[in-house]
């Protein structure tokens, strides 16, 4: 299965990089409005500039060939990476370094550009907004039922895994009710259509760009560009919910583990296609305005690095990415620095949950007999079992024959460890490394139930010999 | 119509939504009994705040440049009072202007042929 989630991380990646290679760093640079993250202006076309931004925007598409290239051939190294925890860890890792490295040839080409714009004493339009009056309030492309009728129907399995883990209702060989997992999972997914519905009506409702004194132009433009965003939302909207109803019905009827990964395989194929048909159509559409386009409006100084938009004369919250498609925020709006904060902080929760992983991963599990009591410990985890609190214990001699399912814990190839569901019965505690395969199965008189092993199949044997002779 | 803000103006910015759109009429480009965006809508649009451009809506309404009703929104005054005269005001920032051009070496001609075409006809 690791093999799938590596094709999964690799098809992103490459689509990221190729997506940059040939949007972020174009060759061809007079027919775009913005050039490396800076706003291309009339003098640039011009003798003498002209051939300066040849050679840079050259020199970083020439740059960023080597990187995608390089990158590519480290992705297709880390396809042989065996184990999927070991995978997450390096694809993760890896993607963190890439979108970086990726990114340097972009600063510094903007970085030039800038300067060239400087020696050529060209100003921006500071402080200057310009609105078309009768645009306001008027452009739309989105149709509100467009976004909301398959949410609702995506909300459907969701009610549905709830009244089956609440056992209100009740499928047959359905082994995993209970747990909830299957409720948090699709509510999950459910969820991410929720938020792209409303990121849609934001998008749908952002600020009209004023191209031309022709407010027809300026009104075509806009709805052009709106109608793009609205069919690509809509699109990942009916693509996720497509999923979570194919999903549901790989929890309600046959869990395979396969057919999940196999299926976000496909969700994630589609929404590249989703993508790739907006950026497509994005181009067209710069392509159709450009000639009648004869409005400059110049913020570069507000963007820092090209990429991060910080104006605070600027009351807007979203407008157009510099450096892809799509929106970002205005980091000095209240809202952009909420959104801000919480990028910065995710970025750093990722990144200690990487070396999270990689201690859990190097770090043996124990399991002990000491004081008449059962002792695991791994880092900073212990459960300890009073012997005279064991009602029963039995030894297991495979731990993969049985239907394991993480709620709330560790869930890795060598280490399973804290609340999981085994065989439709929630609420157990799992202490173990499943590649040993044996284990010790211990009820309480509480009626805790636990399934542990130690690092190895001897630890084990010899914990249940001093279990057994308590 | 295009309306053109400039934050960094001393003139605040619901005096220059006003002349704008006061400038829109004149010239033609904004017609009577034509509806103009609601108050909040023109807010959003600009990224300012509400109370601004009902401000300038106000204003507009007391001149008697444009018409207001809760069904309607606000609409371009169908007929603008024509008092046939050039408010003081106006006749202050004229002269200001004249004094300007005259000092600055602009020749009468230039500005009296301004006027004709920002007068129209």
């Amino acid at each position: 299965m690791y093999a799938v989630f590596g094709w999964i991380m690799f098809l992103c990646i490459a689509s990221v990089l190729l997506f940059n290679l040939f949007y972020v760093y174009p060759l061809k640079w007079k027919d775009r409005k913005i050039i490396l993250g800076v706003t291309s202006r009339k003098e640039f076309k011009e003798a003498g500039a002209s051939e300066k931004i040849d050679e840079i925007v050259g020199r970083t598409h020439k740059q960023a060939v080597i990187i995608t290239v390089i990158c590519f051939a480290i992705s297709l190294l880390l396809l042989l990476v065996r184990g999927m925890m070991m995978q997450m860890f390096f694809w993760m890792l890896f993607m963190f370094i890439a979108i970086f490295v990726d990114m340097v040839p972009y600063i510094s080409g903007h970085s030039a550009l800038m300067s060239l714009k400087k020696s050529l004493g060209i100003k921006g339009t500071d402080g200057v907004n310009l609105v078309d009056l009768k645009l306001s309030g008027k452009v739309h492309a989105l149709k509100p039922i467009s976004v909301i009728i398959p949410n609702l129907l995506g909300f459907v399995p969701v009610v549905m895994a709830l009244l089956l883990d609440l056992k209100i209702i009740r499928l047959e060989d359905n082994r995993i009710a209970g747990s909830f997992i299957t409720t948090i999972i699709i509510a999950t997914f459910w969820s991410m259509g929720v938020l792209i519905g409303l990121f849609s009506i934001v998008m749908d409702n952002m600020k009209n760009e004023v191209i031309s004194s022709d407010s027809d132009v300026n009104a075509n433009y806009n709805r052009a560009k709106k109608k793009n965003a609205a069919d690509l939302n809509v699109g990942f909207i009916w693509i996720n919910v497509i999923y979570t109803v194919i999903m549901a019905g790989g929890f309600f009827f046959r869990y395979s583990e396969l057919l999940m990964v196999g299926g976000l395989l496909v969700y994630m194929l589609l929404m590249f296609v989703d993508v790739f048909v907006f950026i497509h159509f994005s181009k067209k559409i710069e392509a159709r305005y450009l000639k009648e386009t004869e409005v400059v409006t110049d913020d570069d100084e507000y963007w820092i690095a090209g990429m991060f938009y910080y104006n605070p004369k600027d009351k807007r919250m979203n407008v157009d990415k510099r450096a892809g498609v799509g929106v970002t925020v205005n980091f000095a709006h209240p809202g952009g620095k909420i959104v801000g904060l919480i990028g910065i902080g995710g970025l750093l929760m990722a990144l200690l949950s990487l070396v999270w992983i990689g201690l859990l991963q190097s770090t043996p599990i124990s399991l002990r007999v000491e004081d008449s009591k059962v002792i695991c410990h791994q880092l900073r985890d212990e459960y300890v079992i009073p012997f005279d609190d064991i009602a029963s214990a039995e030894y297991g001699d495979d731990i993969t024959s049985h239907t394991v399912i993480r709620v709330a814990g560790v869930g890795m190839d060598t280490l399973l460890k804290g609340n999981f569901s085994v065989d439709g019965t929630g609420g157990c505690t799992l202490f173990l490394n499943p590649q040993e395969k044996e284990f010790i199965k211990i009820i309480t008189k509480s009626g805790k139930t636990y399934y542990i092993g130690g690092g190895s199949v001897s630890e084990t044997f010899r914990a249940m010999g001093m279990i057994e002779h308590r | 119509m295009i309306i053109r803000i400039d934050e960094l103006s001393d003139v605040p910015i619901y005096q220059q939504i006003r002349n704008q759109i006061v400038m829109g009429i004149s010239s033609g480009e904004l017609e009577a009994g034509e509806q103009l965006p609601t108050v909040r809508a023109l807010a959003m649009e600009m990224g300012i705040n509400t109370m601004t451009v009902s401000k300038a809506y106000q204003l507009l309404k007391t001149e008697g440049y444009i018409m207001t009703d809760r069904k309607n929104g606000a609409r371009i005054r169908s007929e603008i009072e024509k008092q046939g005269r050039i408010s003081p005001g106006n006749r202050s920032e004229l002269k200001r202007i004249v004094s300007e051009a005259r000092l600055s070496g602009v020749p009468k001609d230039e500005l009296v042929k301004l006027v004709n075409e920002y007068y129209g006809g």
